[in-house]
């Protein structure tokens, strides 16, 4: 027996995000910028959706030196997910992006 | 990767792990030092969130195979035990008051339906007999839990100088049955945290 609770507003305002375009990959710090979640809310977050197949990850090679960094986009499972979601809870949850962001 | 990273990230099992590196990794991109320091900030709840779900993943693994099992059937044998013993001795009185007979029964349905349920005497009516499973042991946890506590209570100021332990020790063994057989049976997928 799973029991299926509605997302959290937080977890809506980031498969909102991702599902604007639900094609491109987009990095943590872009979502956390863009939805106003810090990082230590937003990556939990993103592993939990993650776990459920909502999310897939894939690592973006750069240049010599710097890190490798990961790139996150909502998968079919995950666009129904979020679909369901804005059904569900119908008006948008507006972003709050962090301050002084461009 | 800085050293705390570097020191969290060893810390963190796979594939956890990935993530704490994934969140590094952004930090060269994030200009300001305020932004910086809220990000790397976050990394405490980060590496917090993986342990945890982590140890959760494990202790849920060690709680719900066979030697949780095997300690609940124990329990429910000891349970049908000192129901048996209860019944005798409410028989055996002359005028025996009811809540023992009460108890007895208590026991020996709780003790008796986890045998049958484990040995999967029920699985023809399988769900029906899982709901029950923990809808009775939930309600056996709260009043085993309850009876302790009053006991408990009871005998820090006992009439006449002259604990009870029999009542306390009863419901003592009420709700540890009763904890043992949630942790045993609940699904793990069933709680979830609040932040999905």
């Amino acid at each position: 027996m799973t029991r299926q609770r509605s997302p959290s507003g937080q977890t809506r305002a980031v498969l909102e995000f991702l599902a604007d375009d639900p094609a491109r990959w987009r990095h943590g710090y872009e979502l956390s910028r863009e939805t106003g979640i810090a990082s230590g809310t937003l990556y939990p977050l993103l592993m939990r959706l993650a776990d459920r197949g909502y999310l897939e990850s894939r690592w973006e090679p750069t240049a010599a030196g710097r890190p490798p960094r990961h790139l996150y986009r909502l998968t079919a499972k995950g666009g129904q997910f979020a679909a369901q979601a804005a059904r569900n809870a119908p008006g948008r949850v507006v972003p709050r992006p962090l301050q002084g962001s461009t | 990767m800085s050293r705390g990273h570097r020191i969290l990230a060893a810390i963190v099992p796979s594939p956890r792990r990935q993530w704490v590196v994934a969140h590094e990794a952004e930090y060269d991109v994030i200009e300001g030092r305020w932004r910086r320091w809220r990000w790397t900030l976050g990394l405490v709840s980060i590496v917090g969130f993986a342990l945890a779900s982590q140890l959760r993943h494990d202790l849920r693994s060690f709680l719900g195979g066979a030697l949780m099992k095997a300690a609940t059937f124990m329990l429910s044998i000891l349970n049908v035990a000192a129901g048996v013993g209860l019944l005798v001795l409410y028989v055996s009185q002359s005028s025996p008051p009811a809540f023992v007979l009460v108890l007895s029964l208590v026991l020996l349905v709780q003790g008796s339906y986890t045998i049958a349920f484990i040995s999967k005497t029920l699985r023809s009516h399988q769900e029906v007999a899982r709901r029950a499973q923990l809808g009775g042991s939930m309600l056996a946890f709260v009043a085993g839990t309850v009876g302790f506590s009053v006991g408990l209570l009871a005998n820090i100021d006992p009439v006449n100088a002259d604990p009870e332990y029999g009542p306390m020790t009863i419901a003592l063994l009420i709700a540890g049955h009763a904890l043992f057989s949630l942790l045993a049976f609940i699904p793990p997928r069933t709680i979830k945290t609040p932040i999905l």
